[in-house]
């Protein structure tokens, strides 16, 4: 934890230095003056502009290391209020290196801690502890969702939300407090009336704002749609129907997903990863098992969960341990094969899906057939393109959810969650104990998490896991 | 010229205390009050205790106070409040007999042969070389350590009706003269007002109409010297009525006549604690409130309506309480009147009570803003102790605010301005499930023997200490297994062997009673009020546990220090917050939460620095 409390001069590599890239961002910040550092550089120091771009050679030992451009921020006026000297420098690794090298081991610099820069501009009060969390999802931003979130919380509004939560809080606090000292002025019957209306408000409201967190475990900053099928029901022929029309330039990222085929798509602005997942099904294999429970994972994580059905080889086993319900979509393929609307049908009754059979595409070997959870059933389908009809609704689904203010946070994902079952036991307590001093002491351990959502009272053990977790600065 | 070395000015509530307590230092004490004014006098509500304040009584009576002595030698009528809310926020309320009350506060205090109590007005203080010295009408004396315990008397003025007068309250004149001396200390910009009901004559009254409260035998008495619940005097009930439409009507109508409402009065009255007026014209739709009608005392001839104080005219005032159910014939005797009156900004003062500005000047009691007889004392007791130590040259004598409620009350009180008269809640306590009144022994022991005294007192503590810790051990250990007579005597079902503790925390027996059981089935003699305590803390336990680890986090940040002046030059505090932050000087993190009207913002930053 010391770091946290030095005042040494720092230097970092925003982009990382660990890929090739055109240029690099070098910064060094937190020096007094130009007095160690000015011998490596061609730019006369004395001469500098403030905040303007300056183009110059970085020097060592007389040989010019790289041509660079310079741009110059005076504390306090600079993002963490420190004196910043930012590089934009030739975005080699090796060049990357060789330079931070000159300043750490030719100069007093040391190279920051992940989330050090940032930190310092905390630290030098240029930004509220909101605020860092709002810029770290900024900078952080895959698609436009998070980029508005992150936006909504530097201006506050998602904070508004929660002081509705902690505007019940206080009522419910103040009923208990009623009921304590001034029962006497009250009476019994009103003060318990107060302690039990005022709760019911704080339950809605800590409800609402899990509402938010729209089925906590679904994550909306990197959506992913997973496909779900035994094998031969048509998983790999979806996968590459979506992934050829909108294959996305970014390629796969690394997760809990790298057992399982993904690629990035993209429908319109918006990012997704598709997921095509082992079979899921029953086994007694060990080995196999592991693959199994990842599945598991995976659909529950899942932002989209597409079923397919192969009505043919269809084996009842498989479906009961899947929630069918809690599918967005389920499609039945093989539809050019003979009988297909009577053979899905019967399977369709025997899973108790409900809900109509309507041919999709007359050519094609896949053909969705109903849908569930948030897409309307009857959707007419006639003669639109698949590929097309499955990316409107997963887009759509996406819409929908980043409109009600989901909240992103992780932090704050677990805290709300973390409040509710409080809440929960809480409520517990409230209805089974006629000791009022006990409900009042349980209910302060409410008001502790609350606050910590809402940042009041932030442990300094908080404060260090957001640093941890934000890695770059401006 | 009488040398003394702690005069204490005032002999209320605060005052007496503090000089029973610096008695105890074998120091030299001089209470001055003014002539034809008992000590102790009790011009409001003649009742000692109540929620939260019972509790300070008890750490009073703990740490060596007069208090619960005087409210168990005077008590008409004894009460527990709370009774079906948990143990913790109950709260021991004693109806007094006023007149008794002061006298016996005489009797003892004048027993004392280090304290000098004087009878005059005094006229000036000052300063001088090195010590204090206090002008009388007729004499002067010095003293090294002045408490200033005063009262409403700072400027104090009366209304009834269009009625003023100067004066401290009913029938006493207001200390105006030292109103010069007070004039380089800073005082709270608003003046605060306190009001009382009418006194009704007790033979007037139809309490056959109205619902009786009678003693309760049970309650212990507070002071733990005396037998658990043998009673000094004839135990009297109170009585219980309510107001009407016809009360709140006449009130509403004479809108105009009242000082509050014409703007006669301008100081701030305490919003827990309303007229009448207030009540009637804030709240209009209600018109049913709560009048307890209580004796001041077994010879005097007045009861104290309480809930209905009034500074209307005074024919108003009948008409409305004769509307009340009961009160139809009622005689007034003394009218209800609204005092104004100015109090120090407590802000100035140290965790001594001392005043930062003038060392050896100590605040004590409603000069400093505080509503109260308990609140008072509480603060007396403070100053008293700390005067004594500052002479002996000892440490200090600080209560931590976790373990007490004497200690949030001064923490609260140095740390605000207050902008209305401050009283003990227990909502002002975090640890209320650990602050109690049947702890308060165990609380105060290790402050009480700080002190370094060999009073009474001080073995009764050593006794309750080791009692209960030796108890409480064996609890945790003893055994009882299903089928056991003990078990089976009392009908008690348990599914597998455990232990006493673990008894005592189930939720279908009643902790106090069983633990009484199992003692006299055990055969061993406890008191009673140990074994409670043992009960009590037992039950509990698994709950403070978990309360004390969540609090444990917030502790750790509450102890970081800040570095106040940085934070007045940062640009990232509004002005205000500034402002207060720079009047309070606040050290630690937790100082600075405490300060009113300060953003979260403002924590969240200071929070990360």
């Amino acid at each position: 934890m010391s770091y946290l409390y030095s005042h040494d001069p720092i230097i970092a590599c925003s982009s990382g230095g660990t890929t090739n890239t055109g240029i690099a961002v070098i910064r060094l910040s937190g020096f007094e003056n130009f007095d160690l550092i000015q011998k490596f550089f061609s730019l006369d120091f004395s001469k500098i502009k403030k905040r303007y771009a300056h183009f110059c050679k970085i020097i060592d030992n007389q040989i010019v290391i790289d041509e660079i451009i310079l741009t110059y921020f005076e504390g306090p006026n600079s993002f963490n209020g420190e004196n910043i000297l930012e590089l934009s420098v030739h975005g080699n690794i090796f060049n990357i290196e060789k330079i931070i090298k000159i300043f750490t081991e030719k100069c007093s610099f040391r190279k920051a801690y992940p989330g050090e820069f940032s930190y310092r501009a905390f630290r030098n009060k240029k930004l509220s502890l909101t605020q860092i969390e709002g810029l770290d999802l900024f900078l952080n931003a895959s698609n436009p969702l998070s980029l508005k979130q992150g936006l909504s919380l530097l201006s506050g509004s998602l904070q508004r939300a929660y002081e509705d939560l902690l505007f019940h809080f206080k009522n419910h606090k103040s009923a208990i407090e009623l009921s304590i000292d001034f029962l006497d002025d009250v009476g019994e019957e009103e003060s318990n009336k107060q302690v039990q209306e005022s709760f019911l408000k704080l339950k809605e409201s800590i409800e609402s704002l899990k509402l938010k967190i729209s089925n906590s475990s679904v994550n909306l900053i990197d959506p992913e749609v997973v496909l779900v099928g035994q094998p031969n029901a048509g998983k790999s022929s979806l996968f590459n129907l979506l992934l050829n029309e909108r294959r996305a330039i970014v390629s796969d990222i690394a997760g809990t997903t790298r057992d399982f085929i993904s690629e990035k798509i993209r429908i319109e602005d918006n990012f997704f990863k598709l997921i095509d997942t082992a079979g899921i099904r029953k086994t007694d294999d060990t080995i196999e098992e592991m693959g199994i429970k990842k599945s598991y994972e995976v659909l529950e994580k899942a932002f989209f969960k597409i079923l397919l059905i192969n009505p043919y080889e269809c084996n009842e086993d498989y479906f009961s341990n899947l929630d069918l319900e809690s599918f967005d979509l389920i499609i039945f393929s093989h539809s050019d094969n003979k009988d297909f609307e009577a053979v899905s049908s019967k399977i369709m009754s025997k899973l108790k899906i409900s809900g109509s059979i309507e041919p999709l595409s007359k050519n094609g070997s896949i053909e969705p057939k109903d849908s569930f959870g948030p897409i309307g059933a009857n959707t007419s389908l006639k003669d639109s393109v698949l590929s097309e009809y499955i990316s409107k609704i997963i887009n759509k689904k996406y819409l929908n959810l980043s409109n009600s203010e989901p909240i992103l946070l992780s932090r704050h994902v677990d805290q709300i969650k973390n409040i509710y079952s409080i809440v929960l036991n809480y409520e517990n307590t409230l209805n089974n104990s006629t000791d009022i001093s006990i409900i009042s002491s349980e209910f302060n351990i409410v008001g502790h998490c609350i606050s910590e959502l809402i940042g009041i009272v932030s442990p300094d053990e908080v404060l260090h896991n957001i640093f941890e977790n934000f890695c770059i600065g401006k | 010229m009488s040398n003394f070395d702690i005069l204490v000015v005032g002999g209320g509530h605060a005052g007496i205390e503090a000089a029973y307590l610096a008695s105890q230092f074998d120091l030299n004490v001089g209470i001055i009050t003014l002539p034809g004014v008992g000590l102790a006098s009790a011009p409001c509500n003649p009742s000692i205790g109540g929620v939260g304040k019972g509790q300070v009584v008890r750490e009073i009576d703990a740490l060596g106070g007069i208090t619960g002595k005087l409210a168990d030698m005077a008590g008409i009528q004894f009460r527990v409040l709370n009774e079906s809310k948990g143990y913790a926020v109950q709260s021991t309320r004693v109806q007094i007999d006023k007149e008794k009350y002061s006298e016996f506060a005489e009797e003892l205090i004048s027993e004392i042969n280090n304290i000098t109590i004087i009878r005059e007005k005094v006229i000036a203080i000052e300063f001088e070389d090195n010590q204090y010295s206090v002008r009388g009408e007729c004499s002067t004396w010095n003293s090294k350590k002045i408490i200033m315990t005063v009262g409403t008397f700072l400027n104090g003025k009366l209304h009834t009706g269009s009625t003023t007068t100067e004066g401290g309250r009913s029938d006493t004149e207001s200390s105006n003269s030292l109103a010069s001396f007070f004039s380089s200390i800073k005082t709270v910009s608003a003046r605060f007002k306190t009001g009382t009901p009418a006194r009704l004559n007790k033979d007037s009254i139809d309490y056959a109409v109205m619902t009786e409260q009678p003693s309760d035998s049970t309650v212990r008495n507070f002071h733990c010297l005396n037998t658990y619940n043998t009673r000094n005097l004839k135990q009297i009930s109170c009585y219980l009525t309510r107001t009407n439409e016809t009360t709140m009507e006449i009130i509403r109508e004479n809108k105009e006549k009242s000082p509050m409402f014409n703007g006669q009065i301008k100081g701030v009255g305490a919003r827990y604690c309303p007229s009448i007026e207030d009540k009637a014209y804030r709240y209009p739709d209600k018109n049913i409130h709560h009048v307890f009608v209580e004796p001041e005392g077994l010879d005097l001839n007045t009861v104290y309506p309480s809930g209905i104080s009034s500074s209307l005219p005074e024919e108003v005032q009948v008409d409305f309480l004769r509307s009340i159910t009961g009160l139809e014939k009622c005689h007034v005797e003394q009218y209800g009147y609204a005092v104004e009156y100015d109090v120090i900004d407590t802000t100035q003062l140290n965790y001594k009570l001392e005043l930062e500005s003038m060392p050896g000047l100590f605040f004590a009691g409603q000069v400093n803003g505080t509503s109260g007889y308990e609140e008072a004392a509480g603060q007396g007791l403070i100053a008293g102790i700390n005067a004594s130590l500052d002479i002996l040259e000892r440490d200090s004598f600080i209560l931590n605010r976790n373990s007490s409620y004497i200690g949030v009350m001064i923490e609260d009180l140095i740390s605000n301005t207050r902008d209305e008269p401050y009283r003990l809640f227990t909502a002002r306590n975090e640890n209320r499930l650990s602050v109690r009144e049947d702890n308060a022994v165990l609380r105060m022991y290790p402050y009480r023997t700080s002190l370094y005294l060999n009073d009474a007192i001080d073995h009764y503590n050593d006794v309750f200490v080791n009692v209960f810790e030796a108890l409480i051990e064996s609890i945790e250990k003893n055994v009882v297994k299903p089928g056991d007579r003990f078990l089976v005597d009392n009908k008690i079902k348990i599914a597998k062997r455990s232990t006493v503790s673990e008894l005592l925390k189930m939720s279908s027996l009643d902790p106090i009673k069983t633990l009484e059981d199992y003692l006299v089935f055990i055969g061993l003699d406890v008191p009673r009020e140990i074994s409670r305590c043992i009960a009590i803390t037992t039950k509990y336990s698994g709950y403070i546990e978990k309360a004390s680890q969540h609090y444990e986090k917030i502790r750790s940040l509450d102890k970081k220090k800040v570095d106040w002046s940085r934070l007045v030059s940062s640009e990232n505090i509004s002005f205000e917050c500034k402002q207060r932050i720079e009047k309070i000087k606040p050290e630690t993190f937790g100082q600075l939460k405490l300060i009113d009207g300060l953003r979260p913002a403002t924590l969240a930053v200071v929070a990360g620095m």
